[in-house]
C-alpha cells in the first residue's frame, strides 16, 4: 500500500491551506514544535542520563521514568500534532525527502522502544537499562539530527 | 565604535565569512543550536517543574538543582558556542533583526533570574528543600524562568522570518 494519495490528499487538503498560505501560520506551528523539542529532549536526557550515572543520578532511574513520564507523553503528543500540521504544508516535499522518510522510521523505532524494551529495561539498574539508555538516546538523537536535515537539504 | 560597526567589523572576518559561505558547516552549527534546546531548556524546565511541585516531589529540591545543573551548564556552553557561531556568520543581518533584538533582550532577563534566585531564595532552600512546593518568591522565579525561556525559543525561531 502506496502512502502517496494520503499525501496527495494533504497537499489540497483545506485543514492545512492557512499553514500553506500564511508565512506565520508555518512559523507558529514549528515554533510549537521546538518548544515541544525542548520538553520531550529534557525528559528524555534526563532519564536516561541518569541511567548512566549522570544528572540524576542518585534517584531510582524508574521512579524518574514514571514521574516525567506525562511531560514526555505530553510533548510526544505536541510533537505529533505540530509535525503533522508541518507535514501536511509541504506533504509533496516531505513525501519525496529522503530525511523524511529516515525520520519517519527512526520515530517509529524510537517510540516503540521506548514503550516495550525500555519501559522494561529502566526498572531493574543493570548493563541491561544501560544499554537500553545508550539506544534510547542514540534513537531520539538520530531522529532530530534527521529531522534537522529536511529543512537543510 | 559604534555597535553597528562593531556588528559589521565581525560580519567581515575570516571567521565569519567562512562559516557564512559553507554549505554544511552554517546547517551543522544550527544543528546544534536547535537540538541543544532540549539540554539547555529542557533541564531548566525540569527545575522549575520541580519547584512548582509538578514533578519529583519527593525529592529535595537541592538534590534535583544540584544534580541537574551540570547537565544546564553543558547545554549552556553548546548553546552559548554555536549560538555565537551564528550570530558571527550573520553579525550585521542580526543587528537589523527585530527578533533577534527581542531574543537577547529576553537572554539577559532569563541570566538575571537564576543569579537573583540563587542569591535570595535559594540561601534559605534548607528551610524548605522537602516541602512539596516550593515558597511563592521561588514559583515566581519558577513562572518566570519557563515563560522566558519558551519567549526565547519563539523569538529565536522568529529570526528566521525577518
Amino acid at each position: 500500500m502506496s502512502l502517496l494519495p494520503l499525501f496527495q490528499w494533504a497537499a489540497h487538503a483545506h485543514v492545512f491551506a492557512v499553514m500553506r498560505d500564511s508565512k506565520w501560520g508555518f512559523a507558529a506551528v514549528e515554533m510549537v514544535h521546538l518548544l515541544a523539542l525542548a520538553a520531550l529532549g529534557g525528559t528524555v536526557l534526563v532519564v536516561d542520563l541518569g541511567i548512566l550515572g549522570i544528572g540524576l543520578r542518585r534517584q531510582a532511574p524508574s521512579r524518574v521514568a514514571r514521574e516525567l513520564f506525562p511531560i514526555f507523553l505530553g510533548s510526544l503528543l505536541a510533537m505529533v500534532v505540530s509535525g503533522a500540521l508541518l507535514v501536511g504544508a509541504e506533504a509533496m516535499k516531505c513525501y519525496y525527502h529522503p530525511a523524511f522518510r529516515l525520520k519517519m522510521v527512526l520515530f517509529a523505532l524510537a517510540v516503540l522502544f521506548n514503550f516495550t524494551i525500555h519501559r522494561s529495561a529502566v526498572r531493574i539498574p543493570s548493563t541491561w537499562s544501560k544499554m537500553a539508555a545508550v539506544a534510547s538516546l542514540a534513537l531520539w538523537l538520530g531522529v532530530g539530527l534527521v529531522g534537522c536535515a529536511i529543512g537543510f537539504l | 565604535m559604534s555597535l553597528l560597526q562593531a556588528c559589521q567589523w565581525l560580519n567581515d572576518t575570516q571567521l565569519a565569512t567562512a562559516v557564512r559561505e559553507s554549505d554544511i558547516v552554517f546547517p551543522l552549527i544550527e544543528t546544534v543550536h536547535v537540538l541543544g534546546i532540549a539540554l539547555l531548556a529542557g533541564t531548566v524546565a525540569i527545575v522549575d517543574l520541580r519547584l512548582l511541585g509538578l514533578i519529583l516531589k519527593k525529592e529535595r529540591v537541592s538534590q534535583v538543582a544540584g544534580q541537574i545543573l551540570p547537565l544546564t551548564w553543558v547545554g549552556f556552553a553548546a548553546m552559548f558556542g554555536s549560538g555565537a557561531l551564528l550570530f558571527l556568520a550573520e553579525a550585521t543581518k542580526s543587528y537589523y533583526n527585530p527578533a533577534f533584538r527581542f531574543k537577547m533582550l529576553l537572554l539577559i532577563i532569563a541570566g538575571l533570574n537564576p543569579l537573583i534566585f540563587h542569591t535570595t531564595v535559594y540561601r534559605d532552600v534548607s528551610l524548605w528543600d522537602e516541602a512539596h512546593v516550593a515558597p511563592r518568591r521561588a514559583r515566581l522565579t519558577a513562572y518566570l524562568s519557563l515563560t522566558l525561556w519558551s519567549a526565547i525559543i519563539v523569538a529565536g525561531r522568529a529570526i528566521a522570518y525577518f
